[in-house]
């Protein structure tokens, strides 16, 4: 086979590939990168230049600012209960404990569920009338009353990443678990006739050896997170009072609500620089790892 | 080869026969497609029954009904639109005939209007919802079959026990006397639907409409949150409701209530009062047939700042037709308009939501289909009170003087929702929220090149 024929065997391979790309990837992100610039919507079928308006409109917008506020607590808040849930749910079923199966299957179910399922189940748990939840915090007398929590602005948003760290720790924990199964069984033992302690084990040698997948689970986790939409709009839409308004839900509110497809793709431009910053600091810890090993 | 040419002829033969008898059904055959937001299961079933029925009356016209839903609503027509692709008609809301009438895709029903109605005594007590689909230039571009009105609905045991006629509460004060001597031992004085998508606003609307703030105004349209007495109004209905919300009055979680939840709250007998759209009926016939009997409508009770009756909020529901040139469709349209007015057809589609969807028409109440509706019929006064007294005082934000486009646009946006839950649930100075609502109305008006001055005004 020729040089050329074999280019263009490898082209056509590669072909699919770059049409999928192009059409769902790069032409979107282009698109909104260009409609970022601009007055457009899509209901009035305004159109026009516009430079950075939208962007200092949105700088200068509680609304933006709030939801900002809000997305970033929701964010750091959720990963790193996930996390610490994660690492310790990891570690229990690390170790050789009988129904350690049983409990793998029962701990990944939160993130099995559809998450309208998820949403709609917290949701009828909290509500005051009829939750579980609620009704039992009030019978014990923890609460004074049967407390709406999703429908109260100062407990919403932290009801609302609860429910996240809930939904979203089975992925961390099986990854973890998967990182903590991959570590030499003859370190451990060494430890061990060392005399170390299980929690000595843990933090000078279990830890450190899955760091960076931890570190890498993490980042990915957090673009995941930042960019989650459904569990939000499904328990709150957002409210009350915009306490659990979160960026997605701002721009789905603003593309789909208004059809200001101009500010809605500012948003997303502001949103994607947030998540460029993480990417960078994943691909800067990924190049440190790297030369690490060699 | 002779064999070959006998075959190639019979078959050529077959295929003649199959096709000729389909060409000239074709040729005589109207085929109309209708899209309707209406998709509960009980609306389906009505859709299909209509159906079926005219097409066995008309064998030349066939129906086909596409479910599309609200959220989809304005996307789906604004593909059918660029690709030529409409539907014949449709079943909408006063929102969605008024920015069809702004994309200029439907036709004038004013013949066929004045044809069902020839002495206007039928539509006599809907004419505000028959207005709301009045264009700029005059014409009808919807004919309205059903409304749902917000009311209050209440528990007249309760009522009779406390020694008050449900119908003496003309006032806010009233009222405030009504849920004191009717709530605690389980009841809270009033449910709502305060939830942010949607539902605050509403009641926001609501409760400004009955003291009698306007939004715009009903001769011209003109934008009237710049006006010191509207603010005023409002600002005592906000006042009004976060009063009932500081005082235990509303259910403690009502910042995230839908309309499910007041209603089902209704009918297992833990409210004195709803501020609804008499949904409480359908799901008290499913949950607590029981509470049925316990429950009547009375028309919003006035605030301090009118005297006259209370203006009510209304969703109507009517069929439009797309412009055609075609006059086979236009009177198969025409036929299936008529049909779909007959008083028996429009009791099936209200009873398919009992007391939910009120119909417009006196002669549905004669209707043996509305009045045997088991549901119905044990609410047969309550509609005649509503057809009465509330159906003529009815309006929606940004329909006070005609259809507009803006009207679609401010129940689809969030603005005054959460203007009026930051002032109810977060604290926020009523000042701050009045003029967070006022930059909304602001905002979007200058966004849909809606004249401040009005787009009715001479």
């Amino acid at each position: 086979m020729s040089i050329r024929k074999r280019q263009l065997t490898g082209f056509l391979f590669f072909l699919p590939a770059l049409i999928f790309f192009s059409s769902f990837v790069a032409y979107p992100f282009v698109r909104t990168v260009y409609l970022s610039f601009r007055d457009f919507n899509w209901f009035t079928k305004k159109d026009a230049f516009i430079g950075l308006q939208n962007y200092r409109d949105l700088l200068s917008s509680p609304q933006f600012l709030n939801a900002l506020g809000n997305s970033i607590i929701y964010s750091v808040v959720s990963l790193a209960g996930q996390a610490v849930l994660a690492i310790i749910f990891a570690l229990l079923l690390n170790t050789k404990l009988h129904g350690s199966g049983l409990f793998r299957s029962l701990f990944i179910l939160p993130w099995v569920l559809p998450t309208v399922v998820t949403a709609l189940a917290w949701q009828m748990m909290l509500h005051e009338r009829w939750g579980a939840i609620t009704y039992y915090l009030y019978t014990l007398g923890i609460t004074a009353q049967r407390f709406p929590f999703l429908a109260t602005v100062s407990t919403a948003l932290p009801t609302v990443i609860l429910v996240n760290i809930w939904r979203g720790y089975p992925l961390m924990m099986i990854s973890f678990l998967s990182a903590l199964q991959a570590i030499p069984q003859e370190l451990t033992e060494a430890a061990i006739i060392d005399g170390a302690s299980t929690f000595k084990r843990t933090i000078y040698i279990t830890l450190p050896i899955i760091r960076n997948a931890i570190a890498t689970i993490i980042l990915f986790r957090a673009i995941w997170v930042f960019n989650f939409f459904d569990l939000t709009w499904q328990l709150t839409r957002g409210g009350p009072a915009s306490s659990t308004e979160l960026l997605p839900i701002l721009i789905y509110k603003s593309a789909f609500g208004s059809y200001r497809f101009g500010e809605a793709s500012a948003i997303a431009m502001l949103m994607f620089m947030v998540l460029l910053i993480l990417v960078m600091v994943y691909f800067r810890m990924n190049r440190s790892n790297e030369e690490e090993l060699r | 080869m002779k064999h070959l040419k006998s075959i190639a002829l019979v078959t050529a033969l077959c295929v003649l026969c199959t096709l000729l008898p389909a060409t000239v059904l074709a040729a005589e055959n109207v085929e109309l497609i209708f899209w309707t937001p209406l998709t509960s299961n009980a609306d389906k079933a009505v859709q299909e029954t209509l159906i079926d029925t005219f097409q066995k009356e008309n064998p030349d016209i066939s129906i086909t009904v596409e479910y599309v839903s609200h959220s989809d609503w304005y996307t789906r027509w604004m593909t059918a639109i660029m690709n030529d692709d409409c539907p014949d008609m449709c079943q909408l809301d006063q929102s969605e005939v008024s920015w069809l009438v702004a994309q200029d895709i439907i036709a004038p029903m004013d013949d066929l209007f004045a044809k069902m109605d020839p002495d206007g005594t039928d539509f006599a007590n809907a004419t505000a919802a028959v207005n709301s689909a009045r264009g700029g230039d005059g014409n009808l571009y919807g004919i309205p079959f059903s409304v749902n009105i917000n009311c209050l609905w209440t528990r007249q045991d309760l009522l009779e026990e406390a020694g008050i006629d449900p119908y003496s509460i003309k006032t806010w004060d009233d009222l405030d006397s009504a849920m004191a001597a009717i709530e605690g031992d389980g009841i809270t004085a009033m449910g709502m639907a305060l939830a942010r998508e949607q539902c605050a606003q509403q009641q926001l609307f609501i409760w400004s409409y009955a003291n009698g703030a306007y939004y715009f105004d009903p001769q011209t349209g003109a934008y009237l949150l710049n006006q010191e007495d509207t603010k005023v109004k409002i600002i005592e209905a906000m006042e009004y409701i976060k009063k009932l919300f500081d005082n235990g009055q509303l259910p403690s979680g009502v910042s995230n209530w839908k309309w499910a939840d007041y209603r089902t709250a209704m009918a297992n007998g833990e409210l004195g009062f709803t501020s609804s759209w008499g949904g409480d009926i359908g799901i008290a016939a499913e949950v607590n047939p029981d509470m049925l009997s316990n429950l009547c409508v009375i028309a919003h009770p006035t605030g301090p700042s009118t005297t006259d009756t209370a203006i009510h909020d209304f969703g109507g529901w009517y069929w439009s037709v797309t412009k055609t040139e075609d006059a086979a469709k236009q009177a198969a349209v025409e036929k299936w308009i008529e049909f779909v007015y007959q008083p028996d057809n429009v009791a099936l589609e209200t009873t398919a939501r009992p007391v939910y969807n009120i119909p417009v028409m006196q002669s549905v109440l004669e209707s043996p289909i509305f009045k045997n509706d088991p549901v119905t019929a044990m609410f047969l006064d309550d509609i005649s009170y509503i057809m009465e007294n509330i159906l003529p005082h009815c309006t929606r934000v940004g329909f006070e003087a005609g259809p507009s486009v803006l009207a679609g646009q401010i129940s689809a946006t969030l603005f005054a929702s959460d203007a009026f839950q930051a002032y109810l649930f977060n604290g926020m100075p009523i000042e701050e929220a009045y003029n967070m609502l006022d930059k909304g109305f602001q905002d979007l008006m200058v966004e849909y090149s809606y004249p401040i001055e009005g787009p009715y005004a001479k």
